[in-house]
């Protein structure tokens, strides 16, 4: 009978074994959605990039000196847990920069919106931080209620309210006049 | 239209996420209500909309860098991959392993503190067992001879371990 794949956990413990290589599974299927958490969060590719990149590699340290311990998580929740961390400091950074410092998630302008895409982002700018990340994590990244609270530090009642009230409010700008038709949406 | 059901259920539902009799107990009362099923509805375009943002790829040469940055960190790479003698490798492996040992060992054999160089030493029985450790993982040795080289690095390691416990000669005779 044909081995399925690996599970992330799995290959986090072969890590530890000192099959380096396994960590590329995870790494492939994280790479991606965990970047656009990132991108999402941030706003800029580049901090983005800055971001997941120490969160892989810090997994990897952790997971190679046996330090994951898949009784308190999987994989994916202690990535994203890392990522937006990382994100969360970047953040910071840019405020500790003084006025002139983004301290706010960037995001393009309402009125910079060119077209639907671009809106949806801005929309989703706008939702406060833990709710757009149970949002995101939920409905791009694909993880389960637990892999969120364990994500964002947080219980299953606020990841399941957090994920209600960013759905709702970002349904309530898709229905706004401009954006429905796909427009720019001018505050 | 105004329905008591709370909407963070409904919510839940979409994700798979409500204990099964709650799950049924929306679901049923999705069959009777208009207002619910339409709030529904407004939750899973939401859901859609996230999915058709707009989205960045992942960049080609990200998997590079982080690929780079983690090896870095990687002190367990079989040795083999690197294509050059095996103690070569193991010298290269050791450097990364343990760099406070090394740095302290350069730092220390030629000081005249008869005390740091014997800690020195001692470092350095404690890097020459590991990377002895390394060559035999590398060359996969015959299982006997295997565990008899074993065997003799655990002594080694063990000396070190009782020498570091006992303290050093030459501190005892300094005080």
């Amino acid at each position: 009978m044909p081995a399925g794949p690996i599970a992330d956990e799995d290959a986090l413990r072969a890590v530890a074994s000192g099959d380096s290589d396994a960590f590329g599974v995870v790494f492939e299927r994280l790479a991606a959605p965990a970047y656009r958490y990132a991108r999402r969060l941030l706003g800029d590719p580049a901090g983005a990039e800055d971001a997941v990149q120490e969160s892989f590699v810090r997994l990897f340290a952790a997971a190679r000196k046996g330090g994951f311990d898949p009784r308190r998580g999987t994989a994916r929740g202690l990535l994203f847990h890392m990522v937006r961390n990382a994100c969360v400091d970047r953040v910071r950074e840019r405020a500790r920069e003084g006025p002139g410092g983004e301290g706010l998630p960037l995001a393009p302008s309402p009125a910079a919106a060119a077209d639907l895409r671009e809106a949806i982002e801005t929309h989703l700018a706008s939702i406060p931080e833990r709710q757009r990340s149970a949002l995101l994590l939920r409905a791009d990244a694909g993880l389960s209620y637990a892999e969120i609270a364990a994500a964002l530090d947080a219980s299953l009642a606020q990841v399941k309210s957090w994920i209600f009230r960013a759905r709702r409010a970002l349904a309530e700008r898709l229905e706004e006049p401009a954006l429905a038709k796909g427009g720019t949406r001018v505050v | 239209m105004w329905c008591e059901f709370p909407p963070e259920d409904l919510s839940a539902l979409v994700d798979g996420e409500l204990p099964d009799g709650r799950a049924r107990e929306a679901q049923a009362h999705l069959g009777v209500c208009a207002s619910c099923r339409a709030e529904i509805e407004r939750l899973r375009r939401a859901d859609d909309a996230v999915r058709q943002g707009r989205v960045a790829a992942v960049p080609l040469s990200f998997r590079d860098r982080v690929a780079e940055a983690a090896l870095l960190r990687d002190r367990r790479l079989p040795l083999r991959r690197f294509g050059v003698p095996a103690a070569v490798a193991a010298a290269a492996l050791l450097l990364a392993l343990r760099p406070e040992l090394v740095l302290r060992r350069e730092g220390t054999l030629s000081a005249g503190d008869p005390v740091a160089r014997q800690a020195a030493l001692l470092d350095s029985l404690e890097l020459d067992a590991a990377s002895l450790r390394l060559l035999l993982a590398a060359e996969q040795a015959d299982a006997t001879a295997g565990s008899r080289l074993a065997a003799r690095i655990d002594a080694v390691l063990g000396r070190v371990r009782e020498l570091r416990r006992e303290g050093l000669p030459a501190a005892r005779q300094g005080g």
